[in-house]
């Protein structure tokens, strides 16, 4: 059958608005129509091609077919989406990093370097363990740390909307648009976007002071493709 | 205890989720807009990407025990892409009707006695269209490999006037045969009759101009309104088109019925090339499987088969859907090894799987230990298989004869050194000189070696003998053989004489 696919960014994001409501009503196949003729999907499976040129193309399908599921029952569910294209996109570049460090974790492992037969983390003196064990309770841990900095920020606006985004993390959320947050603390957009700014910065800089983090650490949030980290971890496995 | 190593991390890892789930992705969503739009997926691996998201979703529902979504998803994979396909068509907003009307004193009217397309009565209209308000069907799968390449080429889709130029073959693309290079969907022979004579059998359109079949006759038309080599009587005859139009009543099903209809069963025009044809059978295979809970017993699967073959009008036995089946199977494989150990471009090995696909009913054929045909040859013998891939996507075979004797050559090393130097010559007639002289080789060794005693090897033997010229002593033969043959005769003649006594010929 012949396609008519969306030719201009209004009508993809009308389209991706009706797929939004359809998920709403339950209609999965009509939220897929949607999206098909928006062309997100698409354009989704392109970015990612580039961005994680490491994974095989099912992979991208599924991980891009998984992230439609993340949205169809999160919408479902009744919750709002204020960016579905942005959500989409967290969804999977969250599955694609879980997956290069799943893959990482097997190499470690296979090198020996899990059970502390090497020497990966000389120079600490500390064996790294498996990074799954007593996840949880770690990371209740580290969002207890994080909390216990807040008030170190200053501006009672800044500890809000750090306040808020930490307990979206602990929540498990994949994401938290300014919007929402502007909506739900009575800010504005443009406050709640600075407040974001300045809150990372305050707290890295907090954490820096009290050792917390390295001071030449990498705290960037989306690594800028797969390949680069996978790379350094061939180097490394080599040289064990 | 906590190591304070491991709170680090954690810490850090908490810092990081923190900033992704807050991230503002303005430009990235821009970025995966404009992919979507400039360069959508061509339409095979959308439909892949559409069913990998049907298949999570339907796993979804059912683990989440959402019935609703389990049944607005049910039904048979291909069916339910169907419909989420024709849907989305129905979205898009730039979809304009195409009114028909009146011409030569015919008005448009309900076509009479209502059409049966593969067993639907579909409602439809019949009236004048301006030929230039169809558009050439660029979902056609037809032209699927042709699309697919212009996407990996230009990263779009082709605009209308481009899949004109694809159907007249005035756009190169690698990899159709020299053969096929000028009009290989023959427009411009259907171009002339419809010059003299109009379109005889109206092309049937969508309400929005999109051809459902006709793609050739249309394309024909535009030939003719865009070609120096007709007069303005005939360009006049093809401004305009009869055709016979869907209504907007008209279901996904209906819509369905009328291109399986129009594609799958036998009427006298180019139909779809068995390529096209086996391809969408052997994809809904896979999606039947798919939705079996076990894997089918024999009795089931040929039950499968026939409702498969029923609803692409293939007959009411499994034959036709067997052979489907298995000439996929090899094509599969064929271009596998060409895309990936050849590293060869996959839309130039689509066109060879394409045009040699009839050979792949010869390969297929004798797998099993009794028949030891050629599949169980070359299942059996990998170099032997991909030798026989790189002679078929060369065009080197000539007949399905010369695919059904390579069951003879594998085991024969003389022959299998001919077939090699088949794949190496240029020329066409030496290289097919040799695949036959391969043959013949191993068939007569072959035969000799299953049948014949030592009388009828002589006399093959002496036959060829005599009748070998001259220079071939010279120019063929390699010393080597010449000083066996020559031990060989003089053995011969020592026993011949004591044999024969007085019987024997003189020599000279």
């Amino acid at each position: 059958m012949p396609e008519h696919k969306s030719t201009d960014s209004q009508t993809q994001r009308q389209a991706i608005e009706q797929a939004v409501a359809a998920a709403r009503d339950g209609d999965a196949r009509g939220m897929l129509a949607a999206m098909h003729a928006s062309g997100v999907l698409d354009g989704l499976v392109r970015r990612f091609c580039v961005r994680w040129p490491r994974l095989g193309r099912d992979e991208i399908d599924f991980i891009v077919a998984e992230a439609v599921d993340v949205l169809f029952e999160k919408v479902r569910s009744g919750d709002r989406v204020l960016n579905p294209i942005g959500f989409l996109w967290k969804v999977c570049d969250r599955s694609a990093t879980d997956r290069r460090q799943m893959r990482q974790r097997e190499r470690l492992a296979e090198a020996g370097v899990l059970d502390g037969r090497s020497e990966h983390g000389r120079g600490n003196g500390i064996v790294a363990k498996d990074p799954d064990a007593d996840w949880d309770e770690r990371r209740r841990r580290a969002i207890q740390l994080a909390r216990s900095l807040l008030p170190r920020l200053g501006q009672q606006n800044l500890q809000d909307v750090m306040a808020y985004v930490i307990g979206a993390v602990e929540a498990g959320r994949d994401d938290v648009p300014s919007a929402e947050i502007a909506e739900s603390l009575g800010l504005t957009p443009g406050t709640v976007r600075t407040s974001l700014s300045r809150g990372f910065d305050r707290l890295k800089r907090i954490a820096r002071d009290e050792h917390l983090i390295d001071q030449d650490i990498d705290l960037t949030p989306f690594e800028v493709s797969g390949d680069v980290e996978e790379e350094a971890d061939e180097g490394t496995q080599d040289h064990d | 205890m906590t190591n304070p190593i491991d709170s680090r991390s954690d810490f850090v890892a908490i810092i990081k989720a923190a900033q992704r789930v807050s991230a503002e992705l303005g430009s990235e969503v821009e970025e995966v807009l404009r992919a979507g739009r400039e360069a959508p997926l061509p339409r095979d691996e959308s439909m892949r990407l559409l069913t990998a998201a049907v298949e999570v979703l339907r796993r979804g529902a059912d683990r989440r025990g959402d019935k609703a979504t389990s049944a607005s998803l049910s039904g048979r994979i291909e069916e339910v892409i169907a419909m989420i396909t024709v849907t989305s068509q129905r979205m898009a907003p730039e979809r304009v009707l195409v009114p028909l009307t009146a011409h030569n004193g015919i008005s448009p009217r309900p076509v009479h006695p209502k059409p049966c397309f593969h067993g639907l009565e579909v409602a439809m209209n019949a009236g004048f269209v301006n030929t230039r308000d169809i558009g050439l069907w660029d979902e056609n799968e037809r032209l699927e490999i042709h699309l697919g390449q212009f996407q990996q080429k230009f990263g779009r889709q082709p605009r209308r006037e481009e899949v004109l130029d694809i159907m007249l073959s005035k756009m190169k693309l690698p990899g159709i045969p020299a053969e096929d290079s000028d009009d290989q969907f023959q427009i411009v022979q259907l171009a002339r009759s419809i010059a003299v004579n109009g379109v005889r059998k109206p092309p049937i359109i969508d309400t929005d101009g999109t051809l459902l079949d006709g793609n050739r006759r249309v394309a024909a038309c535009y030939y003719i309104l865009h070609s120096d080599e007709f007069d303005s009587e005939q360009k006049k005859r093809a401004e305009r088109v009869f055709v016979w139009q869907l209504t907007e009543h008209t279901t996904d099903d209906e819509r369905n019925a009328v291109v399986v209809s129009l594609n799958f069963e036998p009427d006298c025009k180019q139909d779809w090339p068995d390529y096209v044809k086996a391809r969408k059978v052997y994809i809904e295979w896979q999606a039947m499987l798919a939705l079996e809970p076990r894997v089918p017993s024999p009795t089931r699967q040929a039950e499968m088969k026939r409702e498969l073959s029923k609803k692409y009008a293939l007959g009411p036995d499994t034959g036709v859907v067997n052979r489907y089946l298995k000439m996929v199977g090899w094509a599969n494989e064929f271009e596998e090894f060409h895309v990936g150990d050849r590293r060869r471009d996959k839309y130039e090995v689509k066109h060879r799987a394409n045009k040699y696909f009839q050979y792949f009913d010869e390969l297929a054929k004798g797998a099993s230990d009794r028949s030891r045909g050629v599949a169980y040859t070359l299942e059996r013998d990998e170099p032997y298989k991909h030798l026989v891939f790189d002679l078929l996507f060369e065009g080197k075979f000539k007949n399905w004869r010369q695919i059904r004797d390579l069951k003879f050559i594998a085991e024969n090393e003389e022959a299998r050194d001919l077939l090699r130097k088949a794949q190496a010559e240029p020329d066409p007639e030496v290289a097919d000189d040799h695949i036959d002289n391969a043959i013949a080789i191993a068939r007569s060794r072959s035969a000799e070696e299953r049948q014949l005693g030592a009388n009828t090897r002589i006399e093959t033997f002496v036959r060829w003998l005599e009748q070998l010229p001259v220079s071939a002593f010279r120019d063929q033969i390699k010393p080597d053989n010449l000083e066996r043959l020559l031990k060989a005769l003089q053995l011969v003649e020592a026993a011949a004489r004591t044999n024969l006594g007085a019987d024997a010929p003189a020599s000279e």
